[in-house]
């Protein structure tokens, strides 16, 4: 197994695009960077009436949402750029056994996401902060330590999209038929929830993938679950849930038909 | 000549299954929006709800396009049977553009008229945010042929049109007043409610991400829209221009 491992972080780390998607992931922090800049120089120029209206939303959801895509590309060209290329069959008579290939694969990819999500997350934050410094902006003075939930909530989304990326991957085995549905989980879902009829509206918006890091956090607020929000232990069982049904769906997909 | 390149182009495009796919998926929310106006009764405006999904789903049409010939190999027969490459690359966008516009007004129709027949309203539609909304998703397919050429990956391209039609729109909403509104109007989401005189009228970045709404409305005039809409097209074709000319297939 620790060859497999090796091997499949090898696959991983030796691909242009791994680099390239954690490349616009990481971007997130310069983007949250600036924004902080921005936000600084505008509050130390400005009268206090434009001060008492000025509001910098909190970047973290945006660094995390950003990034939640980023790795959903990492997690599914991880496997369809085997299938476009071929090289699925030559890992498959390596590792004969799908299921144990597919663990490896979902470890390094959910391994390296999870690392991913939570340092570009957590230096985004950080940076901002350093930035911002004792200027009393809104959602900007709380202590770092009541952060800290939002801040690992939004990394581990990231770990979550990648996974699924993955497992609709093997499902679909088209880039861009994957990379499209992780776009309908990641943005679409969630507005046309919205737009539901009343209760359904927020107990669907509840479940939805994009809106468990918030429920996780315990900042319900951001996700348009209203009163039907999860608990952050639910929303923690709801991301493992996802996990299960996008690998299990992969383990099948993978095991079921000819490469 | 160039009537036989178009017809050639045109038959490429029908005869992959992706084409298929997308205009399935396309016309799909249509049948989603009826259920969602049956489902909740009265709604806000479902062609625009679902603008967002058509215009993703005719940029993937853009970026395939191209995309899939260069990771197949097709683009070098393509250059074989027409070495001038600007006008393969005029030709190809032509067509994208012509069947994403149909496409794309076929469906806010037929959403529209849905809609009005489940609620049974007979408010008068805004044809110029229908047609707003063609054009726009157009452009966007335009705009994904030319990334496609640029990127030469299907992954990347569609991708990078993901950003530009809601990453960056997401993160002009937290720019400091007056910037959200300035840098949002110029967004290509926000062009099409522009393009029929309603600033920013179709303000659909998620609400997850939090912040402040896309402010009052847009800055710009439906003139200036339609101008900066071209731009982006011209920008998209001139970057891909360009990428195809100096390199090699």
């Amino acid at each position: 197994m620790v060859g497999l491992l090796r091997s499949e972080w090898l696959k991983l780390r030796s691909v242009r695009s791994t680099w390239w998607t954690l490349a616009v992931a990481g971007s997130g922090v310069l983007i949250a960077a600036a924004l902080a800049w921005w936000s600084a120089g505008y509050w130390d120029g400005a009268s206090a009436e434009a001060r008492r209206h000025f509001v910098l939303s909190p970047t973290a959801p945006l660094v995390g949402w950003l990034a939640q895509l980023c790795l959903a590309v990492l997690g599914v060209l991880a496997i369809t750029s085997e299938h476009a290329t071929g090289t699925i069959f030559g890992s498959l008579a390596a590792v004969p056994r799908r299921w144990t290939l597919l663990s490896a694969k979902a470890t390094v990819v959910g391994a390296v996401a999870l690392v991913a999500g939570e340092a570009i997350v957590l230096a985004s934050f950080l940076a901002s902060r350093a930035i911002i410094g004792d200027r009393p902006l809104r959602y900007w003075t709380a202590p770092v330590s009541q952060e800290v939930p939002v801040l690992l909530s939004w990394g581990l989304s990231v770990m979550v999209f990648a996974l699924v990326g993955l497992g609709v991957g093997a499902v679909v085995r088209s880039t861009a038929g994957a990379i499209v549905s992780l776009v309908v989980v990641w943005y679409v879902a969630p507005i046309v929830a919205l737009h539901l009829g009343a209760p359904w509206d927020e107990r669907v918006s509840s479940a939805l993938l994009s809106n468990l890091p918030a429920e996780l956090s315990g900042a319900p607020a951001l996700s348009g679950a209203g009163h039907a929000a999860l608990s952050p232990a639910g929303a923690l069982a709801a991301m493992a849930g996802y996990l299960v049904v996008a690998l299990g769906a992969a383990g099948v997909a993978l095991s079921r038909r000819d490469p | 000549m160039m009537a036989g390149l178009l017809a050639s182009e045109w038959l490429r495009l029908r005869s992959v299954r992706s084409t298929a796919y997308v205009l399935t998926a396309a016309a799909g929310t249509v049948v989603l929006a009826g259920l969602l106006t049956w489902q909740a009764g009265a709604t806000p405006p479902m062609e625009q709800v679902f603008a967002p999904v058509v215009q993703v789903c005719l940029a993937v049409l853009g970026v395939l396009a191209m995309g899939t010939e260069y990771a197949t190999g097709a683009i070098r027969t393509s250059l074989v049977a027409v070495p001038g490459r600007r006008t393969l690359m005029a030709a190809r966008a032509a067509v994208v553009a012509a069947v994403s516009f149909a496409v794309a007004l076929a469906v806010v129709l037929a959403t529209l008229l849905l809609d009005r027949w489940i609620a049974g309203s007979t408010a008068s539609p805004d044809l110029r945010v229908l047609l707003g909304l063609g054009l726009t998703a157009a452009v966007v397919a335009v705009v994904g042929l030319g990334v496609a050429t640029v990127l030469r990956s299907t992954a990347g391209a569609i991708a990078s049109v993901v950003a530009l039609l809601f990453v960056l729109p997401a993160v002009a909403r937290l720019l400091p007043a007056p910037w959200d509104t300035r840098v949002g109007s110029a967004m290509l989401p926000s062009l099409a409610g522009e393009l029929a005189g309603r600033g920013g009228g179709v303000d659909l970045v998620t609400a997850f991400v939090g912040g402040p709404g896309l402010g009052a409305g847009g800055v710009l005039p439906p003139l200036g829209a339609l101008a900066l809409l071209a731009a982006y097209a011209a920008v998209a074709l001139a970057a891909g221009g360009a990428a195809i000319s100096l390199r090699d297939a």
